[in-house]
């Protein structure tokens, strides 16, 4: 019991230190492939390291006391989530992981964030949030409608049980049901606010909305949670449709490439507006999603 | 003491308290609340001990029947916490004598029909408490006459509708009561039952406000009295799943429609029904999003939460009933809290127009965490109870693979976070309106109930298997199945999760986020008019804070989309044209044509009836 306990702290200390230090990396290099597609030279890529650390000690404003109790509750609930997504062998809480309880949890942070930021009375803030949680109800509805087959099939939801079937099986979800696996990827753009789906922080129009008033500590917290966020996010799909890993190494190389490709080409295409975004996720995506999750329940079956 | 005392002395106490009302207004109000306390904690620490039956003969074939078993504790104790609770938190608001014996008759006529035993003494006791509400509605606001007139017209097709299925009932089976319809009902031909079911659905639907008979909602509820807001959505409402729940008792829906067409695990008539639901909760997120009224925003809120009541208890199963139930105890909690939360508000601002206020969080802090604490249930997040009946609901939607009525749930579930966080920032965020310079935090006695209910949506949300257990208990008393709950893990057929872990883990990440918060510099702190505006100067506070058509974008998609409430006040309109024209046509001065006329038929119905 008590060694179980150990395990689980030391493991859950593991697996933050290695979220962190690899989408954190990942994120420079990301920096850099998009410089080089707009033929610029683009920063180191231990340039984000550099931009959090020194945003920590440097001064900062506060809005008041929402303003810093968002951004506790974003960071917190993010870190919090974190430990339930398994990372090939580095699992936190098998069995426990419910899909359902990183969604929602992962929704504590948004909650956190959006109060935040309206909090710091910008309306810049408030029209990025407004954006965002709208688009949310775009990408989020594809992307559960998808899982919800994956789960029907599997007869789990629990991430470390549906990775070890499809290891088990010898074929990912993603070989399963092609056309989920896309719309998966698709809502995966949107959720990690890539372009074409960046209306929410638009720099040139709303001054990279919710983010505008940050300054210091809040600006190097919200970095970290972002980082968290995007692992989260990327581990959710790698998990879900790709089998996750059999070691920590396998895990993050398919991350690698889902992270890269999304990367590729968020920098060669212009952003949606808002409703059209909107319209666009609620068009083929959410057809798409449902064509597979008909397949999958009719004609598939339970596994 | 027995279910009978206690109906009898709250019918009684209406008019006693309408009387003092009428010598001193506080001491009734105080004698009113002191009552719901004593029946709630009456109720829900007897209630739990055992189960009883009583009967009162009115005449040789006419009884009420009353019963306290686990499934009327739960209801009674549901209802009678929220109208307890808001008995309390009332007492500074605006009194009357009315008032307060409408507000007993209310309680009277919700206590008599959770604790019914047979349809018609449900429907006679929901009546008075229907009626009674009815008239509560007009009281405070002068343009609610007519928003009441159109709760009547929908009450009374649910109304008529019931009535309709009791004396079917009473004809085809020769009884009326839940347990030995249940007996009977099964050897009656298909189209009996399938007569019955949509009777008594078309009641759940008109009273739950779901779609399409939920029109009414947002005109009571932005009308009525702020304190008679949460008992009507927390309280009333909760009536109609009681009725959902006894009609999958009392009519075995899943065997009857067994010889129906069967979709995925379910007969096609409870998918049907839960398909309104699921229409139901996406109409109710749409409008909710689009309102700018905080207690319309709620109101629609109830149509989508209710939808979420009936799409979970028709397509019924061990996982969806108990979602179902526990959706009714955390959406009592959480609309209640809402709506105390801002009637609070609007008890020291007059108004509920979120775009009149702004920056309340500096003066009204407890309002706001009650307030934030009841958002982040309704849109489902741990560790707060919503997430519970979500999660549960879900698994039955996987289970059976579900995915239309799926996607109803995710899309209520997702849009709730854009309507609930309206309220939170245009009344509690952004700069603070000069004229509410001088606002002070609500008085105590209307704290401490919201903080209870606030409380009471934490525990369960960490400690869910409590109220699991309750509900096991109810569906082992009908022979249904139960959920696997350990202290802190709830098993279902798609896997497990643990409240509690997520709990500590939650505040885990919250000490590491603490900890590097308190470790860089202090920040320097400035008001909210230092802020980023691309060089321009800011002086006017009220004009900096954005909040009205937050969503704009969001509603130009759902902009040429036929409205239902458009449609129906149309049809009244030709209504109302035709009447005018048949007056301008028939209408006669004389008085004797009508006399003449009057007599005619009642000559003609002698005879007919002879």
């Amino acid at each position: 019991m008590f060694m179980n306990i150990v395990i689980t702290i030391l493991s859950g200390i593991a697996l933050l230190v290695v979220a962190f230090i690899f989408t954190v990396t990942l994120e420079g290099i990301a920096r850099k492939i998009e410089a080089r597609i707009q033929r610029r030279y683009g920063p180191p890529f231990w340039q984000n390291f550099i931009d959090i650390f020194k945003s920590l000690t440097k001064y900062s404003i506060s809005h008041g006391f929402i303003f810093d109790f968002g951004i506790l509750m974003a960071l917190g609930g993010t870190i919090a989530t974190v430990f339930f997504i398994p990372a090939g062998s580095l699992a936190v809480f098998p069995g426990i992981d419910n899909v359902f309880v990183v969604i929602y949890l992962l929704a504590i942070g948004l909650l956190g964030m959006a109060m935040s930021a309206v909090g710091s009375g910008n309306p810049n803030a408030s029209i990025g949030i407004g954006r965002a949680l709208a688009q949310m109800l775009g990408y989020e509805l594809p992307f559960m409608i998808v899982i919800l087959g994956v789960f029907f099939h599997h007869g789990t939801s629990s991430l470390s049980d549906l990775v070890s079937i499809q290891i088990a099986q010898g074929a990912y979800n993603v070989w399963l049901m092609p056309i989920g696996g896309v719309v998966a990827f698709v809502s995966l753009i949107g959720m990690l606010g890539k372009k074409p789906f960046d209306t929410f922080i638009a720099p040139a129009e709303i001054a990279s909305g919710p983010l505008v008033e940050y300054s210091g500590k809040y600006l190097g917290m919200l970095m970290i949670q972002h980082a968290f966020a995007t692992f989260i996010e990327i581990g959710l799909f790698v998990n879900l449709f790709l089998g996750g890993g059999r070691t920590l190494w396998e895990f993050l190389l398919k991350f690698l490439i889902v992270y890269f490709s999304i990367v590729i080409i968020s920098a060669t295409i212009p952003r949606f507006r808002v409703e059209q975004a909107i319209k666009f996720y609620w068009k083929w995506p959410l057809i798409l999603s449902f064509v597979q999750v008909i397949i999958v329940v009719f004609v598939m079956g339970r596994r | 003491m027995s279910i009978l005392f206690v109906l009898a002395a709250s019918l009684f106490a209406a008019p006693l308290f309408f009387l003092v009302s009428k010598l001193k207004k506080s001491v009734a109000y105080m004698a009113y609340a002191a009552f719901q306390v004593l029946v709630f904690l009456y109720v829900f620490f007897w209630g739990g001990t055992g189960s009883s039956y009583e009967v009162v003969g009115i005449t040789s074939k006419l009884n009420f029947n009353f019963s306290m078993t686990s499934v009327n504790w739960f209801f009674a104790s549901i209802v009678m916490l929220i109208i307890s609770t808001t008995a309390v938190f009332m007492f500074p608001l605006k009194k009357s004598p009315v008032k307060v014996f409408l507000l007993s008759l209310v309680t009277a006529g919700a206590l008599g029909a959770v604790f019914s035993a047979d349809f018609l003494t449900l429907m006679i006791f929901w009546e008075i408490s229907t009626w009674s509400s009815l008239l509560l509605i007009i009281q405070d606001k002068e343009k609610s006459t007519g928003e009441a007139i159109k709760y009547a017209a929908i009450a009374a097709v649910g109304s008529y509708s019931m009535l309709f299925a009791i004396f079917y009932m009473d004809s085809r089976l020769g009884t009326v009561e839940f347990s030995s319809v249940a007996l009977k009902i099964e050897s009656q031909p298909i189209g009996v039952q399938l007569t019955i079911f949509i009777a008594l659905a078309i009641m759940v639907l008109a009273k739950m406000g779901s779609f399409p008979l939920h029109t009414w909602l947002r005109g009571s509820h932005s009308s009525a009295p702020d304190e008679f807001s949460p008992i009507l959505s927390g309280g009333l409402t909760k009536l109609g799943g009681f009725l959902l729940f006894i009609m999958s008792i009392a009519l075995p829906s899943f065997k009857g429609f067994g010889n129906l067409p069967i979709l995925n695990g379910i007969p096609i008539v409870n998918y049907g029904f839960a398909l309104l639901g699921g229409i139901s909760i996406v109409v109710g997120t749409v409008m909710a999003i689009r309102m700018e009224d905080a207690k319309e925003l709620i109101a629609f809120s109830t149509v989508s939460n209710s939808g979420y009541i009936v799409l979970a208890l028709s397509i019924g199963g061990t996982y969806a009933t108990a979602g179902g139930m526990m959706h009714i105890l955390n959406h009592a909690l959480a609309s209640a809290a809402m709506f105390m939360a801002i009637a609070a508000v609007a008890y020291r601002t007059r108004t509920t127009k979120m775009h009149e206020m702004g920056g309340l969080i500096v003066k009204m802090p407890v309002t706001f965490a009650v307030y934030l604490v009841a958002i982040i249930s309704v849109a489902g997040i741990p560790p707060t109870s919503g997430f519970v009946s979500k999660w549960l609901i879900y698994q039955q939607l996987v289970e059976n693979g579900l995915p239309f009525l799926a996607f109803a749930a995710f899309f209520g579930s997702i849009g709730s976070f854009m309507y609930v966080f309206k309220p939170l920032a245009g009344i509690f965020l952004g700069q603070l309106k000069p004229e509410h310079e001088k606002v002070r935090e609500a008085p105590l006695i209307m704290l401490a109930p919201m903080t209870l209910l606030t409380l009471l949506t934490i525990f369960w949300g960490v400690f869910p298997s409590n109220a699991i257990r309750s509900i096991n208990r109810i569906t082992e008393s009908i022979g249904g199945g139960t959920v696997d709950v350990t202290f802190s893990r709830i098993v279902a057929l798609t896997g497990e999760w643990d409240s509690v872990l997520v709990t500590t883990v939650f505040a885990i990440g919250f000490a590491i986020s603490l900890l590097i918060f308190i470790r860089a510099k202090r920040a320097r702190k400035v008001d909210l008019l230092d802020n980023y505006t691309g060089g321009d100067f800011l002086y006017t506070a009220e004009l900096y804070h954005f909040s009205y058509r937050m969503y704009r974008p969001f509603d130009r998609l759902f902009e040429k989309w036929p409205s239902m409430e458009n449609w129906l006040s149309s049809t009244s309109e030709k209504i109302k044209e035709l009447g005018a024209l048949l007056k301008a046509v028939f209408f006669n001065r004389n008085p004797q044509v009508y006399i003449a006329l009057t007599v005619i038929v009642i000559l003609g119905a002698f005879w007919w009836l002879r």
